[in-house]
């Protein structure tokens, strides 16, 4: 320890610590096991790219820690990682919860935090060390109903416009519904079932019942993965024949489609991100990706790649492993493909006053063939959305 | 409203029924024969699922097939429950009882938890989604095969209780104990048969059911609290009233969600046993006790 104290500023710099904070442990597991997979392959990517040339070709050196989808352990492992390895930047940690109390942490101990979390509030509070790749929560409904918009505007569509909203009584349930209600009438799409239901349903036979009443012909369940797959079981059995728009997470899992099989057809869903973006540098990390973990990359596990790539890049424009340094470059950041951290939907990389990529903007996926196709805006599409009618 | 949607609803709702009706006979058994109310009755459900679960993933066996290794399982699973530990406070105040069947319930679903993970998990079988349409209706196959097991291991149960010794025997220490045992019937060996038997019944519902729904550690207190509501509907300890009782709370379950609104189903459920309850406050089918 003395040693590390006592060197002189200006030695050379051979291993960077970046640090990785995400669950691996507990009920958001799943998710973040990923983006930890695709966060050590970007900086392997780095390393073996050279490393930061600025400082000597000095190696990214991941520090993985593991916040057990707990917030409390969140604050101790944030506080850890900063003062034990004294990391150049923090990449972390999918769940908005959590980034949410692991940001506040970093910005009281000066570190940066890049995230691919997408609650409001992340860039929200003024806060200096916070950088959000990910579009925001807001704009996620507002672009499911925009898109069903576009798609009753289909000529295949040939003029419907009823469209019907089932949600969980959780508080995602109420504002995410209340968000699809006020845009469907905004574009005046005619909403002819606005339903709460109460979230862990034994059975959905009676809603799906009231969805086919509705005579709607787009359906946007917001619900999570059980009770979304229940609905859409169902809705197969009474053969109500409804276009689904799903509000991401659950709907983008390979295990929808594992548990659905090709009932899962056609489902839409919202996401962040998409293994088929059509900027360069994506086709080989999916590649990788998939040969690595031996499922397709997912939308956060892609944020997580961009975000080694565009700490990086802000290192390389310091030339220090000074946080505060690093943090000014990163709010200079100006990145377009095909540099591999620009791979975010929208393309370049900019973060506006409060830290937020506004860049970005989410992307419309359809479940085509057993594959996560993008669909929409037409920018970045990949093919097209495959319609029932 | 369309008279096809009135009907679908009613299929609905008598379809969800038996599966109520199948989980709340073996609850009202327990509560008929032993005098105990089982907190873990929807346990016994959970670990039917996981079991049809494992059998499934392992050796591809279907999940209504599987009740035929869940029920004798889960029955011994309930026989080693009441000689080790419920047996034991039987003659203890109330109290003690439903700290029991509470903390076995608890201790289950952590164990569960530290197994299984808090995953939901579900099997895939071909006729998941198929249904036969008469008209407009729809008649799930899955929830068609459900209810017919429900129906018929309802009506087994009816049959053992007034056909066999066993059965018999275990109606007259459920209407007095005392008399029962100067009659020469063991009560402990009857009541463990009850509290097999009931749980047995828990884990047929648990099979039959996973065609079309999923498990996780805390399943149970989805149906559990259904089941609660049927049996003091049907009236305590009553088998036929239970079976009723389900098809009722089903079919209100449903028509509350059609014509109140999502969280009708509840709602709409408990009018109908508050309804049944003013008129016949002892339950459906049972006398009143003096």
């Amino acid at each position: 320890m003395a040693v590390l104290v006592t060197m002189p500023a200006t030695a050379q710099v051979t291993e960077i610590p970046v640090g990785i904070i995400y669950p691996r442990t507990g009920e958001l597991a799943r998710m973040g096991e990923t983006v930890v997979q695709a966060s050590l392959m970007a900086a392997e990517d780095i390393n073996a790219a050279g490393g930061i040339k600025s400082l000597g070709g000095a190696r990214i050196r991941p520090i993985v820690a593991d916040n057990r989808s707990d917030p409390t352990m969140q604050r101790t492992e944030t506080e850890r990682v900063i003062t034990r390895f004294r990391p150049v930047a923090i990449n972390g940690s999918y769940a908005s919860s959590l980034t949410l109390v692991g940001t506040e942490v970093a910005e009281r101990l000066r570190v940066p935090w890049v995230t691919g979390s997408i609650a409001d509030p992340i860039t929200g509070r003024g806060f200096r060390y916070v950088f959000q790749v990910s579009p925001k929560a807001s704009m996620f409904g507002r672009m499911q109903v925009d898109f069903a918009a576009e798609l009753l505007r289909d000529a295949r569509a040939g003029g419907r416009r009823k469209v019907a909203i089932l949600y969980e009584d959780t508080a995602y349930g109420t504002s995410t519904s209340k968000g699809l209600l006020d845009r469907s009438r905004e574009l005046g799409l005619e909403v002819t079932l606005y339903e709460s239901y109460k979230f862990g349903i034994t059975d959905a036979a009676p809603l799906v019942t009231k969805v086919r009443a509705s005579g709607a012909e787009i359906l946007f369940p917001v619900s999570y993965l059980t009770d979304a797959i229940l609905i859409i079981k169902t809705l197969k059995e009474q053969g109500v024949n409804v276009v689904l728009i799903g509000g991401g997470a659950g709907y983008l899992m390979p295990e929808f489609y594992q548990g659905l099989g090709r009932l899962a057809e056609g489902v839409f869903s919202v996401g962040s991100w998409n293994w088929d973006l059509p900027y360069p540098p994506v086709k080989g990390i999916a590649e990788r990706y998939k040969r690595r973990v031996g499922e397709f990359i997912q939308e956060h596990a892609g944020e997580g790649y961009a975000i080694m790539w565009i700490i990086a890049n802000a290192l390389e424009r310091a030339a220090s492993v000074d946080p505060q340094r690093v943090r000014d470059a990163l709010a200079r950041t100006d990145l377009r493909p095909p540099h591999p951290g620009a791979i975010m939907p929208g393309g370049c990389i900019r973060f506006d006053a409060t830290g937020w990529n506004s860049c970005v903007h989410p992307v419309m996926v359809q479940w085509q063939d057993g594959e996560l196709r993008t669909v929409w805006p037409a920018a970045v599409a990949r093919v097209r959305p495959r319609l029932p009618w | 409203m369309h008279p096809e949607i009135v009907l679908q609803a009613l299929v609905n709702g008598v379809l969800m029924g038996g599966v109520y009706s199948l989980v709340s006979i073996g609850l009202t058994l327990i509560f008929g024969v032993v005098r105990i109310v089982n907190f873990a009755h929807g346990e016994f459900l959970m670990a039917g699922m996981y079991l049809t679960y494992w059998l499934w993933v392992l050796t591809r066996l279907d999940p209504v097939a599987a009740a035929l290794v869940t029920m004798p399982v889960l029955g011994g699973f309930g026989l080693l429950l009441f000689r080790v530990l419920i047996g034991r406070v039987l003659g203890a105040p109330d109290l003690a009882q439903i700290f029991l069947t509470v903390a076995i319930s608890l201790v289950l679903q952590n164990l569960a938890l530290l197994l299984f993970t808090a995953n939901y998990r579900s099997v895939t079988v071909e006729y998941a989604t198929a249904a036969l349409r008469v008209g407009g209706v729809a008649f799930s196959v899955a929830r068609l095969i459900a209810f017919g097991v429900a129906v018929v291991l309802s009506f087994l149960t009816g049959v053992f209780l007034t056909r066999t010794d066993l059965g018999r025997a275990m109606r007259a220490v459920a209407q007095d104990r005392e008399a029962a045992v100067l009659l020469g019937i063991d009560p402990n060996r009857i009541y463990g048969m009850a509290v097999a038997l009931g749980a047995a019944l828990a884990a047929a519902g648990g099979s039959v059911i996973m065609p079309y729904f999923y498990v996780f550690p805390t399943v149970g207190a989805s149906f559990v609290l259904m089941a609660f509501i049927v049996v003091i509907m049907g009236g305590l300890g009553n088998v036929t009233g239970a079976f009723l009782g389900g098809l009722i709370m089903g079919v209100a379950e449903s028509f509350g969600i059609l014509l109140v609104g999502g969280h009708g189903g509840v709602m709409v459920g408990f009018l109908v046993l508050v309804l049944v309850l003013m008129i016949r406050p002892h339950g459906l089918l049972a006398a009143p006790k003096g």
